[in-house]
This record gives C-alpha cells, sequence and structure tokens, in this order.
C-alpha cells in the first residue's frame, strides 16, 4: 500500500503463542484483519481456531505474543469489549428466559436504552419469538437470537466460532445474509469454519490453522492444494 | 449500582423460575436441621446446630449458583464491565439464598431446640446476617474458582469450609450469647469480629474474583 491513508487494522496479531499446562496449542500466530474485512479461520478440530478466537475476544491472555484490536494498543479491556461482539459455540443465552428478556438483559450490560431491543426484535426477524423461552426453540432459532445478542450494541468487530454447525440450509441462509449484512455497515467478521465454501458464499477471505499456526490470507477459491491436504491430515492425527 | 441491580434481577429471575438452588439448600437445611434434632435437642446445641446447617447449605447453594451460570459466563466475561461487579452481583444473590434458608429453617430450630429463638429474633438477626454476608462472599470466590472443575461439589467444601471456619467460630459464639439471654454489648466481641471478617472476606474476594475466573 502507498499514497492514500493508512490502513486501519481491526485486529494485529503477532507472534501468539498460547500453551496449556507447558502444551503448545498456538505456536506463533501472526495474523492481520484489516477493519471492514471478513476472514474465516479453517482448521481441523483441536487445531487451536477456538483458542485463537478467545483471544482475539479479550477472554484469555497470551502465553507469549501480542494481540492490537482497532491500532489502540494502550486502550482499557473493558473499552475494546464494548466495541466486540462474540457468537461462540455453545449459546450464552439464559433458557428460562424469553427473547425479548434474553435481548433486554445482555442489552443491559451495554447501557443500551430499551427501544434497541425493541428494534433488534425486528432488525433480526425474532418478533415472532419475543416471548418464547429460549428452552423451547430450535438451534437455528436459538443461533439466531445468539447473533442478535452479539450484535444488538453494534460492534466494529464480531467474532464467530463455527457459527454454522448444526443448522439446516434455510437457517443457514439467513445466518449468511446477516453476517454480510454486518460486514457491508463496516463490522469485521471473524469466523471457524469447517466449510471453505460456506466462507467463500460470505465473500470471505481464507486463512487455515496447520500446526499451531497461520497460512497465508487468501481468497477462499485460491485454497491450494497442499495446504488442503495438511489440513486433512492434521485431522486425521 | 445499576449493573449489579440488573444482574441480581435476572439471578433470581432465573431462580423463581428454576428454583433450583434454594430448594436444594432449603431441603438439606431441613435435612440437617432434623437429624441433628433427633441427635441431641437440647437449647445449647441450637446454635451449633443452626450454623452447621448454615454452612452446609452454603456451599450446596453456592456451587449450583456457578454451575448454572457456567455456560453463560463468557457472555458476562465479554461484557464492558468491572468484574468486581461480577462477583459483587452473585454474592448478593447467594447471601438472599441464604437469607431465604435462614428464615425457613427457624421455625424448625425453633421446635426441635429452643424457643428462646422466638423471643430473641431480632437479636438473633444480627449474627445471622453478618455470618451470612462472610459466607457469600467466600463462597461466591470459590465458586467462582472450581466452576469449570469436574467434581466442584465435593471441591467447595474442601476449600471453603476451611477458610470461613473462624468466621462460623465467631457465629457461633454470638448466636450463643443472645440465646443465652445476654444484652448485645455483652457480645460486642463477636459481632466485630464478624464484622471484620466480612470486610477482610468481600474486600478480598472482590480484589481477587478477576484472576479466579481468567482462564
Amino acid at each position: 500500500m502507498s499514497g492514500g491513508a493508512p490502513e486501519r487494522w481491526a485486529v494485529e496479531v503477532r507472534g501468539l503463542v498460547k500453551a496449556f499446562d507447558h502444551r503448545p496449542v498456538l505456536r506463533g500466530v501472526d495474523l492481520r484483519v484489516r477493519a471492514g474485512e471478513t476472514l474465516a479461520v479453517l482448521g481441523a478440530n483441536g487445531s487451536g481456531k477456538t483458542t485463537l478466537l478467545r483471544l482475539i475476544a479479550t477472554l484469555s491472555s497470551p502465553t507469549r505474543g501480542s494481540v492490537t484490536w482497532f491500532g489502540e494498543p494502550s486502550a482499557p479491556l473493558p473499552e475494546i469489549r464494548r466495541r466486540i461482539g462474540l457468537v461462540p459455540h455453545e449459546s450464552l443465552l439464559y433458557d428460562a428466559l424469553t427473547v425479548e428478556e434474553n435481548l433486554k438483559f445482555f442489552g443491559g450490560l451495554y447501557d443500551l436504552a430499551p427501544e434497541r431491543v425493541e428494534s433488534a426484535l425486528d432488525e433480526y426477524g425474532l418478533r415472532p419469538l419475543a416471548l418464547r423461552r429460549v428452552r423451547v426453540l430450535s438451534r437455528g432459532q436459538r443461533q439466531q437470537v445468539n447473533l442478535a445478542r452479539a450484535l444488538l450494541h453494534d460492534p466494529e468487530l464480531l467474532i464467530l466460532d463455527e457459527p454454522y454447525t448444526g443448522l439446516d440450509v434455510g437457517a443457514a441462509d439467513r445466518l449468511t445474509a446477516t453476517l454480510r449484512a454486518s460486514a457491508a455497515r463496516g463490522c469485521t467478521v471473524i469466523l471457524t469454519t469447517h466449510d471453505p465454501d460456506g466462507a467463500g458464499a460470505l465473500g470471505a477471505d481464507v486463512t487455515v490453522m496447520l500446526d499451531g499456526r497461520l497460512t497465508e490470507i487468501m481468497p477462499a477459491a485460491g485454497l491450494d492444494a497442499a495446504i488442503l491436504a495438511a489440513w486433512f491430515r492434521e485431522g486425521r492425527r | 449500582m445499576r449493573v449489579v441491580r440488573l444482574l441480581v434481577g435476572k439471578d433470581l429471575r432465573l431462580e423463581w423460575r428454576g428454583r433450583e438452588i434454594v430448594s436444594a439448600m432449603g431441603l438439606l437445611a431441613l435435612l440437617l436441621a432434623i437429624v441433628l434434632g433427633a441427635t441431641r435437642s437440647g437449647p445449647e446445641a441450637a446454635p451449633a446446630a443452626m450454623w452447621v446447617t448454615y454452612a452446609f447449605g452454603a456451599t450446596l447453594g453456592f456451587t449450583r449458583t456457578f454451575t448454572l451460570e457456567r455456560d453463560h459466563l463468557t457472555a458476562l466475561l465479554l461484557a464492558p464491565l468491572d468484574r468486581g461487579l461480577i462477583f459483587a452481583a452473585k454474592a448478593l444473590t447467594n447471601w438472599l439464598g441464604l437469607v431465604v434458608v435462614q428464615v425457613i429453617s427457624l421455625p424448625l430450630f425453633g421446635a426441635l431446640f429452643t424457643e428462646t429463638i422466638w423471643t430473641r429474633l431480632p437479636a438473633l438477626a444480627i449474627p445471622m446476617l453478618l455470618g451470612g454476608v462472610g459466607l457469600a462472599a467466600v463462597g461466591t470466590l470459590f465458586g467462582g474458582l472450581i466452576v469449570q472443575a469436574r467434581l466442584r461439589e465435593a471441591l467447595l467444601p474442601i476449600l471453603m469450609l476451611p477458610v470461613v471456619l473462624p468466621l462460623v467460630i465467631a457465629a457461633v459464639g454470638a448466636t450463643t450469647g443472645i440465646l443465652d439471654g445476654l444484652p448485645l454489648w455483652a457480645i460486642g466481641a463477636q459481632l466485630q469480629l464478624l464484622l471484620v471478617f466480612d470486610i477482610i472476606f468481600v474486600t478480598a474476594s472482590f480484589l481477587l474474583f478477576e484472576y479466579v475466573v481468567e482462564e
């Protein structure tokens, strides 16, 4: 890049190492994600994708290396957290509360006005489910509510851990549409997935977690055979 | 305060709908009170029986509080909150649960051990409240520490009870004095000790909570 405005990085990860009980899961991850970009992290189960996302989401501290958010290395963590939305693999919703109660509660944590919850119910097509308790919702409906929860405070960075797992075609299409709309609004999206084609449908670039490190970022259609073969080998280990 | 109110309100609503924590604590408290009452039901045994019941009821209930929150803790930790506020809200919920158990078990202690409980009720409320605060603070801290552990139901009493032992002894001493008909000034030392324990436990737990919920 030369000339124009300097690039804005939503996330910069440098030399990231994370070990559990002296066993390294991440062995020196470097990653830079531009603001407004959508990036899919591919990789075998247990390769460290979720660990990387938790570090980027401020939920875990690195053993070595650093993560910088929004180009602001000295910003306090609560301020960073206010700008991040997370959809982990498990639902964070309270089963015994209704959809509306859940969204009001999580909106309250971010000090959002009740009107924001009302508008989110319409925006994410949740109005018909508003008074239903989460425990009676299908997996796809839960994921829809979970996504609305994560987007409620209009985060600049949205992180999703295998969001397509267990969704039928209709629910997956709705999720893709919501993620594309968020990206169109300028939200940076980082997700993990096992599905390069799904990442392509999302218009995402991809990188693959291999042996605790990330490959170069490339277009989803450009995944070369050697990387795919290494990925499948790691999956069989 | 707004966030603490929000978190406690959510916990109370969940408890009202599920009634998991108070019913588990209450059932254990009733069983313990009856068993202890059947073994030795003289008035002099009442304070020890009461505090054994509260301490064990608390360990059971406080483990459940965090078990129910385990899957949602990520969302709370990701929110732009001081994590001490999450502790404050959980401790307050735990303390309220313990107060409910104390209230519903009192008639049983009155019936099985000593009727003096009824005449000394206002004074008795002081050590019960002060002792409950200390139990809730320590129980909440250790509950957060072991939330991901597999044997957490067994771990909490092992970790919590030795730490709260001085508090429980002071609470038993104060309760004994009140049931013996002593004026409050005569048990001032025990009440002050309870207050000091509360201040230490609440402050230390508030400050340490951020580290215990770190991965």
